[in-house]
């Protein structure tokens, strides 16, 4: 690993966040999270692994070597945690947080806003039943019939956020 | 021997963030009184344990055990797995997707409409003014909510503005709030 390499990852993650905004703005896909994990994630990583393969670095170890293998866990490592931190970063802005619509819409109000008047601005579409749908999109959910089932992500979801709230000795989650 | 070392600490690094937001939680609950939200709490976790590493690191580097560029990888993966975990508890505590899924888990074959009439803007909007107003970053004027300027706000701002680079339209709804004032 050299410095060199990893400006490199941080270059190609971060033109990928550039391609990330262009293909959005032209159209933006359904399955929005398999989209950003292979443009924020697997393009730059495979630009960084071919980076080590035509550049001609100076203490490169040798392809198919123990050391070669390591480089390339490293630099997967380090793009899968890009991607991931970026992606949980995007689901704020695509998902129309309340927390950030309740926040924004107090500061812009001059004298400030009530709970009705929240809840008047902020419908269900707004901050829960688009959510269903992009639930669905996203394979978080399977829609069968108009009835709803976990999908394969949404299991792992659950899966991981119970370890997590286990280990930690949380309560269940107020919402 | 030195890699076995920074393997290691990486193996055990996210193990260690539980255990302290553990401790952290099992503390503020002896006291009867919420001192931090648990957002707050694993957020504690997270920087002590990243101050543990990050100190570590910087010796072994100044010890000459371990490249620049390798401490500069480690420290990178430290703070992208401290990230995650913070997240992944946020996103436990509040986050819709996760509500519903859970929902979902425990009720199979509910109808999109029945999701909403079970997790509602009423509720959401509820849990969250309590939420901020604990935090401080919403003050309560009667029966009105100001915001104050806080690091909420300034991430709140942010997010609005990649929402709005990315061309998402719940963004004009503060358009609308323009027109109204």
């Amino acid at each position: 690993m050299t410095l060199f390499l990893i400006a490199i990852a941080v270059g190609a993650t971060l033109a990928g966040v550039v391609i990330h905004i262009a293909w959005w703005r032209l159209q933006r896909p359904v399955d929005d999270a398999r989209a950003l994990a292979f443009i924020v994630g697997l393009v730059p990583l495979a630009f960084s692994v071919t980076s080590t393969l035509v550049m001609s670095l100076p203490d490169r170890p040798p392809l198919l070597s123990l050391g070669y293998l390591l480089l390339l866990g490293a630099l997967s490592m380090l793009h899968g945690l890009f991607a991931l931190v970026y992606m949980s970063c995007y689901t704020a802005a695509q998902a129309a947080s309340p927390t950030v619509l309740v926040v924004l819409l107090a500061r812009n109000s001059g004298r400030g806003v009530s709970q009705a008047e929240l809840a008047d601005r902020l419908t269900d579409d707004l901050v829960c039943g688009d959510l269903v749908q992009a639930a669905v999109d996203e394979k978080f959910a399977d829609l069968h019939g108009g009835r709803l089932h976990l999908g394969r992500r949404g299991r792992w979801l659950l899966v991981m956020g119970r370890t997590v709230r286990k280990l930690a000795g949380l309560s269940a989650p107020v919402g | 021997m030195t890699a076995l070392v920074l393997v290691a600490s990486l193996i055990i690094f996210l193990p260690a963030v539980a255990l302290l937001h553990r401790l952290g939680q099992a503390r503020v609950e002896r006291r009867a009184k919420r001192t931090l939200p648990t957002q707050g709490i694993a957020l504690e976790a997270v920087l002590l344990a990243l101050l543990v590493m990050l100190l570590g690191l910087g010796w072994s580097w100044w010890q000459g055990n371990i490249s620049a560029a390798w401490t500069v990888w480690a420290a990178m993966v430290v703070f992208g797995l401290g990230y995650c975990y913070w997240l992944l508890v946020c996103l436990t505590e509040s986050g819709r997707r996760y509500m519903i899924a859970e929902l979902i888990d425990r009720n199979p074959g509910l109808t999109p409409a029945e999701i909403v009439a079970r997790y509602n803007r009423f509720q959401i909007i509820a849990a969250r003014l309590e939420r901020l107003e604990y935090w401080g970053t919403l003050m309560r004027e009667g029966d009105r909510y100001r915001a104050r300027p806080s690091l909420m706000l300034l991430a709140s701002s942010l997010v609005r503005f990649w929402a709005w680079v990315l061309g998402f339209a719940w963004t004009q709804i503060f358009k609308k709030e323009s027109s109204h004032s």
